[in-house]
Formats: C-alpha cells, sequence, structure tokens
C-alpha cells in the first residue's frame, strides 16, 4: 500500500507512454546470462534448468528487446513485466520436485502439489482465439495485461538465439533450390531474396551462407541489420540500392557465396531487381506481419523513423501505408514469379495480410493462395511427412566443451542410423549428419551452449539415451532437452504453419509420430516442453 | 562462489525487493521497441467474439443460466 502512491502515477505513464506496464523500475540490477546450473539457488535440479533458460532469454546478447522482456518476433515475451520475473524465479527458488508451478501469460499463479513425474513448470500464453477476436482485441487485452503473446520460444524459456531456427532455414533454402534447380546444378551464384534480419529472421544470412548461394536479406532497421553483421550473422552491409544492385551482379558473375543485408525496405528490392532483369531464383519474406500495425511490417517509401512516429501519432494513416505497401509488395512478386521465380510464405501471415489489404495474392478458386507456405510444400512433405522434427538441447555446465561432446554423440548416433535407413529417409538423415558435423565450424552458439537438430523418434530416443549414458559417466553435465516451435505438433496454424492434412501427402499418424518420441524421452506433453536428462 | 553469484542468488531468493528500488532510467534509454497502441477508450459494442476472449483471457466468466 506504501508503494501504491508512487507505483500507479508511474505504472499510468508507462501504459500512456510504452502502450504496456513493463514496471522497468523492478528490474534487476545483476546480469542476465545463461549461469552454469549451479549458480542458481534451487531445491531441485529441474527448477534450476529452467531458471537457466529464462535468464538466456533475456540476455541482452539474445534477447530483442530485453528491458521489455521482449526475447524476438517483435512481441515474443518472456514475462509481461519485471514483477512477475521476480516472483516466478522465487518460486523456482523454493520448488520441490513434488511440486508444479504454473504460469498464466507470465503471471506467476503460485506452486501446486504434483508430482515427481509430473511437469515442473506449465505455461499458458496468448490465449486469444484468432478467428474470434481481432488484432485490436489482442492489443487491448494484452495493454490490460490480462495476456501476453509468448512467441513460440519465448514465452516457453526455450528461446537459444538465431540457432534455433538456422537448420530449419537451412533445410527450407536447401530443399527450395533442390525444388527447382536440375539435379546437376547447384545454388552457387543463384539469387535468395528475402527480409527480415530479427531474431528469427535473422538466421536467413546464415542459413544462405550455409546452402552455398547468394543472400540479399533487406532489413529497414538499421541497428538490426548492424547487430547481425557484428554477430557474424551477415557478411556485408548495404545501404544503397544502386550498390546493392552492382555488388549483387558481381557475385553472380563470380557464383559468389555471399550474403548482404540492404538496409532498406524489400519492396524497393524486389522492384528494383526486376527493372534490372535479375532472375531471382528464390525469394520469400520474414517480417513480422503477425503484428502488421505496431512495427512488424514497415511500408516501403516512409523511413524507419517516419514509420515508428507513424505508429505512435497517425496509427490509422500507418494502417493505410502498411496496406499499399504490401500490395505493392505483392504485385512486385508476381512480376518475378511470372518469370519463374519461386515464391513461399514463410510462416510469417505475409500472404494472409497482404489479402487482407487486397493484394493480388488469392488462386483463382479464392479461397487458397496462390503461393505455398513453406510447410506446405518443403517441409511437410520432405520431413515431417517422415516424422522429422527439430529438437534442441542445452548443456547447463556452459561449457563449450560439453557441447562438443554432444555434438560428436549426436553425429555418431545419426552416422549409425543413416548406415540402416530406407532411401526415403536417407537424404535427410545425410542433411543432418553435415549439420551436426559442421555445427561448430558455423559458430552458432548465441547465449546458452545449445544446439539444434532435426531428428525422428528413432534418432532422439536413441540421442537421449547415448546422453544419459556420457552423464553417467561423469563426461558431460546435465542437458536439457526441449522442443522446438517447428516441431511436428508445435505449432499449427491455419494461416502460418499448416498441417494440410491431405490425403495421401500427410497423415496424422506422421505428426503424432514425433509426439510419441517426445513421450518416449520423458517429456511430458505440453505446447513446449523441457526436461534434464540427468 | 563470487560476490556477484551470491548477490545474484539472494537477490532471486528474495522475489520483490523489500524496499522499493530508485526509478529505472530504463525508459530515456529504451532498445526501439515500437510503442502499442492502447485502444480501450474506444467505444465498442460487445460481441461474441469480444466475449470469447474475455473468457479466455480469464477476464469473464458465463455461468449459465
Amino acid at each position: 500500500m506504501e508503494w501504491h502512491a508512487i507505483l500507479a502515477p508511474e505504472f499510468a505513464d508507462e501504459l500512456k507512454e510504452c502502450g504496456r506496464i513493463y514496471m522497468y523500475r523492478f528490474k534487476p540490477d545483476y546480469t542476465f546470462f545463461a549461469r552454469p546450473i549451479d549458480e542458481y539457488p534451487a531445491l531441485c535440479r529441474q527448477a534450476a534448468a529452467i531458471m537457466l533458460m529464462i535468464q538466456n532469454n533475456l540476455d541482452p546478447r539474445v534477447a530483442q528487446h530485453p528491458e521489455e522482456l521482449i526475447t524476438y518476433g517483435g512481441n515474443g515475451a518472456v514475462f509481461q513485466n519485471w514483477a512477475q520475473y521476480l516472483l516466478t524465479m522465487q518460486y523456482l527458488s523454493i520448488m520441490e520436485e513434488d511440486q508444479t508451478l504454473h504460469l498464466y501469460s507470465g503471471h506467476p499463479m503460485g506452486l501446486f502439489p504434483s508430482s515427481k513425474d509430473a511437469p515442473r513448470v506449465v505455461v499458458t500464453n496468448g490465449m486469444m482465439i484468432p478467428n474470434h477476436s481481432k488484432p485490436e482485441d489482442w492489443e487491448k487485452y494484452n495493454a490490460l495485461g490480462v495476456t501476453q503473446y509468448g512467441q513460440m520460444t519465448a514465452g516457453s524459456f526455450m528461446y537459444i538465439g538465431p540457432q534455433g531456427i538456422v537448420h530449419g532455414t537451412t533445410i527450407t533454402i536447401m530443399n527450395a533450390f533442390r525444388k527447382i534447380l536440375p539435379e546437376n546444378e547447384t545454388p552457387a551464384g543463384k539469387i535468395f531474396l528475402t527480409a527480415g534480419l530479427g531474431g528469427m529472421s535473422g538466421a536467413q544470412p546464415k542459413a544462405g551462407n550455409i546452402v552455398g548461394c547468394i543472400t540479399i536479406c533487406a532489413e529497414v532497421n538499421a541497428q538490426a541489420a548492424r547487430k547481425r553483421h557484428e554477430q557474424g550473422w551477415v557478411d556485408e552491409l548495404i545501404e544503397n540500392i544502386d550498390e546493392l544492385i552492382e555488388r549483387v551482379k558481381k557475385a553472380q558473375a563470380n557464383e559468389e557465396t555471399v550474403s548482404i543485408a540492404f538496409i532498406g525496405n524489400v519492396v524497393a528490392v524486389w522492384e528494383r531487381m526486376d527493372e534490372e532483369e535479375l532472375f531471382i531464383h528464390v525469394g520469400s519474406d520474414q517480417t513480422s506481419l503477425h503484428i502488421p500495425w505496431t512495427g512488424g511490417y514497415y511500408p516501403v517509401g516512409l523511413s524507419y523513423d517516419e514509420s515508428n512516429q507513424m505508429i505512435r501519432e497517425e496509427p490509422e494513416a500507418f494502417k493505410k501505408s502498411v496496406e499499399v505497401s504490401l500490395r505493392r509488395h505483392a504485385t512486385a512478386i508476381n512480376r518475378h514469379t511470372s518469370k519463374g521465380t519461386y515464391f513461399f510464405d514463410y510462416g510469417n501471415a505475409f500472404l494472409l495480410e497482404a489479402s487482407r489489404a487486397g493484394a493480388d495474392v488469392m488462386a483463382q478458386n479464392n479461397i487458397d493462395f496462390r503461393y505455398p507456405s513453406y510447410v506446405q510444400d518443403i517441409l511437410g512433405p520432405m520431413c515431417f511427412d517422415y516424422g522429422f522434427g527439430p529438437f534442441r538441447w542445452v548443456c547447463t555446465s556452459g561449457s563449450s566443451k560439453d557441447l562438443d561432446k554432444t555434438d560428436q554423440i549426436a553425429l555418431d548416433v545419426l552416422t549409425a542410423l543413416h548406415a540402416q535407413a530406407p532411401e526415403e529417409i536417407a537424404g535427410q538423415l545425410a542433411d543432418n549428419i553435415t549439420w551436426i558435423r559442421d555445427a561448430k565450424k558455423n559458430k552458432l552458439v548465441v547465449g546458452s551452449q545449445a544446439r539444434i537438430l532435426y531428428a525422428d523418434a528413432e534418432g532422439r530416443a536413441t540421442i537421449a539415451e547415448a546422453f544419459n549414458q556420457a552423464i553417467k559417466r561423469g563426461e558431460i553435465g546435465s542437458v536439457v532437452l526441449g522442443r522446438d516451435h517447428h516441431d511436428v505438433s508445435g505449432t499449427d496454424s491455419p494461416y502460418r504453419r499448416p498441417p494440410i492434412f491431405t490425403m495421401g501427402v500427410v497423415s496424422p499418424q506422421t505428426w503424432l509420430s514425433t509426439m510419441s518420441s517426445e513421450i518416449a524421452l520423458e517429456v511430458l506433453p505440453g505446447f513446449l516442453s523441457i526436461t534434464v536428462v540427468e | 562462489m563470487t560476490q556477484t553469484t551470491t548477490t545474484f542468488r539472494e537477490q532471486i531468493k528474495q522475489g520483490l525487493p523489500a524496499e522499493l528500488p530508485a526509478k529505472s532510467l530504463i525508459l530515456k534509454e529504451q532498445t526501439g521497441l515500437p510503442k502499442g497502441q492502447i485502444c480501450f477508450q474506444k467505444k465498442k459494442k460487445t460481441g461474441h467474439s469480444q466475449c470469447t476472449s474475455l473468457f479466455f483471457g480469464g477476464v469473464a466468466c458465463y455461468p449459465g443460466s
């Protein structure tokens, strides 16, 4: 009560100024990073592991907006405010092995009696139904503190930096090129054009380099582009479109593997490359179109600062600008696809929002989109149908040597499985073997000592068992195993990641098979789950 | 155990601080997060969708008849 008179107007100011109440005053003064598991004040190992994952999600090297507890995707929140963070950490510090902490959109609801075999933490986020609510409803209830958007791995504490998405993006781009190129051609000297250098989209240039193509990734936020460049996730920064065109022509001539961040609007790049008759082999988009009106998508013709000012001062006019830009964006893409470019929706709601803006993106039946989603066209038929999906692990000792050892364990397991694998999955296993073999060389770690890998049920269970044996032998410390948003059954959205249960293409059984593998690993059912191998 | 680790552990166990911490200067140093729009000033009719949203948001419940 004594704080009320001070905090009430302060929080009101935050709401007015920022649109949310973050309770900045309660942010602790210690440094956020994934400390080794023994450094947390916990009564059980699982609680300490969850604390480690939370610290990693708020590490300023990892998180997009750490002060606002946003890990990635513009609004992927770990908690809604710092008081929730403090209380959750305190609960975790006193939690015992027969208790479960329930979190509701960041609110810690309390420790409940359960059992050793029950989940230690149950998290729900974003309890809104898209088909029965509007983005404005969502904004309102988020501002009221009723709900938060946890994204896929922010609110579930499983984010491991951009690496988490690199593997999936690599597989997607690699297979996109495989779809369109003759067998004897490689992606060398061929163009992949896309947008976004945020928490997830920032994986695109790195993945493009692994695939071996020319990646052009437009980003309007110069700060985000520079951050990715400094972190080594993109090779070159270019601000001038003439310079960009010249650089791309040179890269084509030399068949270079290079990733270029263009600080500017992707619509301008699509249009200019059409004028220049530069052929784009593969095109996509990873702007944050799940929040088109609040900074997820910046309209062409306005600078980043002009847009941000407009969001604050003229939200309706900004919305119209976004719609105009989306129509122009789609028109430019259509010109390229009429010349043979392969374009796919990257699960960012580009086609959904473009269609809502009246852009020409619908198929002739006016029900489907004219372009496929990456799940529908690439990951579904090539990976998910066979029960392959991404999972991840974190070495809780914080030692890179532990990560090296787990990489080797996973490589040995996959190599043994590959030797016996049926033809349909042998290629996929070979891609995954290449991935894990080169993972250290590709310098993927940002934050915790973590690794992502695709595997099917057999692969995961065998790797987990091998980790257990290594821990028993004292070769490595405890390992956190978790799921990825891309995982089979991880995210199903009618607009963003549709499962497309078409008879003969994908069966529900194949989608469920990876869930079964999670249960085999003693990961308890949940949206994204964490287990600690001891 | 270092002093930093001890402080970290103590602060976690403390939960909310016993005394009101100093006002943060973070507001002035914001990282560029776009400011959200507040729309509850607008008067709207409550429809089925809003009711459903509120229900799932844990704000409202329908007690039946």
